[in-house]
């Protein structure tokens, strides 16, 4: 539900109130992580198709960020989107003007998260015609050309208050391998990228992200991969994940949980759903999230203690973000009101370990919404055996986006001596 | 034009005159509206200890010059660092050699004054002209010796003031700010006297102190500022600007409409300098504050020029121009001490190891610099073990610089070159302000020397300040064969 203009006003002021009883002597980087908090916040409320309020919102957040903290450029450069979109020319300009004295990585990259990168009328050649249809036709892609993935697994964090992850790093080395397998993903080795604990920074996912951006064409395949801790914004909040808790996040000051360091450093959700939704041009994009916290007490089912960080699955609303544009899925380990969890005994969290399977028992021919309803079923089954819950849910962009990591042309061709 | 008419003219230039000598300025009105900013400056210097040894010296005749120094010197550090403290062998000693001290008698003279008399005569007036300067030769060594920072400091005063005792220094109304560099508070700014001997004394040493202090310390000094006041933006913008929202008010006045006259828009622009001002000294890293700072100075010259008579135009500039020459001292100092780690001295080379690059990384030296100092390094010594990645990597250490390290580790040390210490490098040496017994003992330990000890090359040295205890030195120096750890160059 959007906010209105009085709850849009409450929200501001209670932002001032919270931010302004900082204590002065705290780290100009902490008023910059809340200013970067509030950028994620604005860019949660708008997508390409979202109304003028959600962007009058945004762009009093936006406001915001830029007050607490002037220099985020990043803030400038968003605000000059929103100001443009709401017909704020001047104002557009100078913001975008801002931006680049502040120096914008999103300024620098053009990334734009009113713009599908997919559109539906995308890959249609126009066909000549006196009356234009109201409504375009589905997209038909044609072969797969080319496969790009990036796998990244997270088991330990820099901050070594952060609880351990057991299996996340094994889930990503065993995807990966299975993507690259000849008999089941067929991707070249060259195009799976996996980022797993020292390698999987912020600033490195985000590059790797560029690097599929970049290189992934229509009619590619492109498969993102994430296993870590994911936290909503305040840790009472059960309204699904904003950040992902990367390697190089800062999370707690001494034993003390700091949200603003948090922040600062960790890997917002949005940016990942607006990389997939507004860059990613291949037409035929999966996503698979396994970023809650698996309890170390893997086994008996139950999560182990995580601290003062609170663990938690994508919100809907995050996954709908996410399968935004043509072609799109996501398949998540669990409800946003759920753990994922590990086992002990199969070496691996269940979702990834029913995911591997079903990959494997399909060849990597089984359509993707075929091995969703595979998993989802053996892992609801196997955790509640254990006396817990954990339901994997899918998001699609459309009732038919549906696409095998592998299609039979592609493996008939390949079997060929 | 008849006599009446004639003096109904001059009359009327004369109250015309009058106005612009006694009203108020426009845009800051009777009220003036005042912010304080907290100007905070980073040291230049990082000191390796808390514990120091200060000593004051001076040849001058004042001999309570150095006490009065001292004294002023202690309580400015302490302000700014209250847990330094003063210990006879303390691991930092800071030298201050008070080089000179000059006071000249005021010098009187008469010069048509800017209003005219009555009968049409222009008026002369007498002026008065203060001068003084205080130069004062700083060095802060560690227990080892090794020079931590030189500089050499100069406080100046260079002030007219009329008849009547205002500022005629600048401007029609004259600056009421004199020509103190450090011209930091608004205090100063209705200092309209002209200074007692004692007054002046203690201002040059006061300036002195400040920025020896700025050199050794983290200074945090508030500061007032006037904001110009209209009704309409400026006011909107000053509202903001006082509930300490100045991203807001810069916000306001620079999205303002400008005023049609420069004269009225001066002030528009001297409250986004103020702004600017204030964004530098909040800003999280250096390099913003440098570009806030800029800003600034920009914001503030454009309103000097539009309205080149404003008095409280003048001090802010001054002010920031400061600040900006500190910054670029600053950044001096990292790049000498980045070199310096990547060359250290020819007698005992170094490899450079991943604690000094964490070092140069923790001290805020960008990457650029610290890949330099890494591609000039003639030995290095990483350990790129995974143990020692992940070091790195959490110390902050970018994945740039990682790369760069690698790749120089990959390389084969050069051959090493000895550069002989030269005449050029001794003058530099003198100038730095480097005292005469560690010039002899960097040139006694110098592994290879190449003096031009000709006529011609003497009497460079003379005139670059060499002293003849030093020059003796190096004709020493050169007289000796080369020392046993300087193997031959083409040595196989």
């Amino acid at each position: 539900m959007i906010p209105r203009l009085p709850s849009r006003i409450l929200l501001v002021a209670l932002l001032i109130v919270a931010l302004g009883a900082r204590p002065r002597a705290a780290a100009q980087e902490v008023r910059c992580g809340a200013g970067q908090d509030l950028v994620v916040q604005a860019l949660e409320r708008i997508t390409p198709q979202s109304g003028n309020d959600a962007f009058l919102d945004a762009l009093e957040l936006l406001k915001h960020a830029v007050s607490v903290c002037p220099e985020l450029g990043d803030a400038w450069y968003y605000r000059s989107l929103v100001e443009k979109h709401l017909g704020h020319d001047a104002l557009a300009k100078y913001a975008l003007d801002k931006a680049r004295f502040n120096g914008s990585v999103a300024l620098d990259q053009g990334l734009n998260p009113l713009e599908l990168s997919t559109p539906a009328s995308r890959g249609i050649t126009a066909e000549q015609g006196p009356a234009p249809t109201p409504t375009p036709p589905p997209v038909r892609p044609g072969p797969v050309q080319q496969k790009w993935a990036l796998v990244v697994g997270i088991g330990h964090f820099t901050d070594s208050e952060i609880p351990r992850l057991n299996y996340t790093t094994a889930d990503a080395t065993a995807f990966a391998a299975a993507l690259e397998d000849p008999s089941i993903g067929q991707f070249p080795a060259d195009n799976v990228h996996v980022l797993t604990d020292e390698q999987a920074t912020t600033k490195n996912i985000k590059e790797q992200l560029n690097w599929i951006a970049r290189h992934a064409e229509a009619n590619d395949l492109v498969v993102i991969y994430v296993a870590t801790h994911g936290t909503p914004r305040t840790v009472d909040s059960a309204g699904g994940a904003n950040y992902l808790v990367t390697y190089d996040t800062e999370a707690y000051n001494g034993a003390q949980f700091d949200e603003d360091a948090l922040y600062a450093t960790a890997y917002p959700m949005v940016e990942l759903a607006n990389a997939v939704a507004t860059r990613m041009k291949a037409l035929r994009t999966v996503v698979f999230l396994d970023t809650c916290y698996s309890g170390g007490a893997a086994g008996s089912g139950a999560p182990a203690a995580t601290g003062k960080l609170a663990n938690t699955a994508p919100s809907e609303a995050m996954l709908t973000h996410m399968s935004l544009g043509t072609g799109r899925i996501v398949i998540a380990a669990s409800q946003n009101n759920e753990e994922s969890l590990e086992s002990n005994q199969l070496r691996h969290g269940y979702f990834t370990y029913y995911l591997l399977q079903a990959l494997k028992n399909g060849k990597g021919l089984t359509p993707l919404s075929q091995v969703y309803a595979s998993v989802a079923q053996q892992v609801s089954q196997s955790v509640a055996a254990q006396g817990a819950h954990q339901h994997p849910v899918m998001n699609r962009s459309s009732a038919d986006a549906d696409f095998a990591l592998r299609s039979p042309a592609t493996s008939a061709a390949n079997a060929q001596p | 034009m008849n006599r009446a008419s004639r003096f109904l003219a001059m009359a009327c230039v004369s109250v015309a005159a009058l106005a612009a000598v006694r009203c108020p300025a426009q845009g800051f009105g009777a009220s003036k509206m005042k912010v304080t900013l907290h100007r905070k400056l980073p040291a230049l210097v990082h000191l390796p200890s808390d514990t120091i040894k200060l000593t004051v010296a001076t040849a001058d005749e004042d001999s309570t010059l150095p006490y009065d120094f001292q004294a002023l010197l202690e309580t400015e550090l302490l302000k700014d660092a209250p847990d330094l403290r003063e210990l006879d062998n303390a691991p930092v000693q800071i030298f201050c050699q008070i080089t000179e001290y000059s006071h000249p008698d005021p010098v009187i003279t008469k010069r048509v004054g800017p209003g005219v008399s009555l009968s049409g005569v222009s008026a002369t007036s007498d002026y008065t002209r203060i001068t003084g300067q205080l130069n004062v030769s700083l060095q802060a060594k560690d227990s080892s010796g090794t020079l931590l920072i030189s500089d050499n400091i100069s406080a100046t005063y260079d002030q007219e003031f009329d008849s009547a005792g205002n500022s005629a220094s600048h401007g029609v109304l004259g600056s009421v700010t004199g020509t103190f560099g450090r011209m930091k508070g608004g205090g100063k700014s209705e200092d309209v006297n002209p200074p007692t001997p004692s007054e002046l004394r203690s201002n040059l040493i006061l300036d002195a102190v400040e920025q020896i202090a700025e050199h050794l310390v983290d200074t945090d000094e508030k500061i007032d500022v006037l904001l110009a006041q209209k009704p309409g933006p400026l006011d909107e913008g000053d509202k903001a600007a006082q509930t300490g929202l100045w991203q807001r008010a810069l916000e306001i006045f620079e999205t303002a409409t400008p005023f049609p006259r420069p004269e009225e828009d001066a002030y528009r622009l001297y409250n986004i300098g103020v702004a600017y001002e204030a964004l530098a000294y909040a800003a999280s890293d250096e390099k913003m504050t440098m570009k806030y700072l800029d800003q600034a100075a920009i914001n503030y010259g454009k309103a000097i020029d539009a309205r080149p008579s404003e008095k409280y135009f003048v001090e802010p500039q001054k002010r920031i121009e400061t600040a900006i020459a500190h910054y670029k001292e600053l950044e001096q100092e990292r790049a000498r001490a980045a070199q310096e780690a990547a060359n250290p001295a020819p007698a005992a080379p170094k490899a450079l190891t991943n604690s000094q690059i964490v070092a140069m990384v923790e001290s805020g030296v960008d990457d650029a610099t610290i890949i330099q100092a890494i591609r000039g390094a003639g030995l290095v010594d990483f350990d790129l073990s995974t143990k020692g990645l992940h070091d790195l990597t959490t110390n902050g250490v970018s994945v740039k610089v990682v790369t760069a390290m690698k790749t120089q580790a990959a390389k084969k040390p050069a051959a090493p070159v000895h550069k002989g210490l030269n005449n050029t490098q001794i003058i530099a040496m003198v100038k730095s302000g480097m005292d005469e017994d560690t010039i002899i003992k960097t040139i006694a330990a110098a592994a290879a020397v190449d003096f031009d000890l000709s006529a011609t090359g003497q009497q460079q040295l003379t005139s670059g300040g060499v002293s003849a205890k030093v020059l003796a030195a190096m004709k020493d120096r050169a007289a000796k064969p080369p020392a046993a750890t300087g193997k031959p160059l083409a040595a196989k």
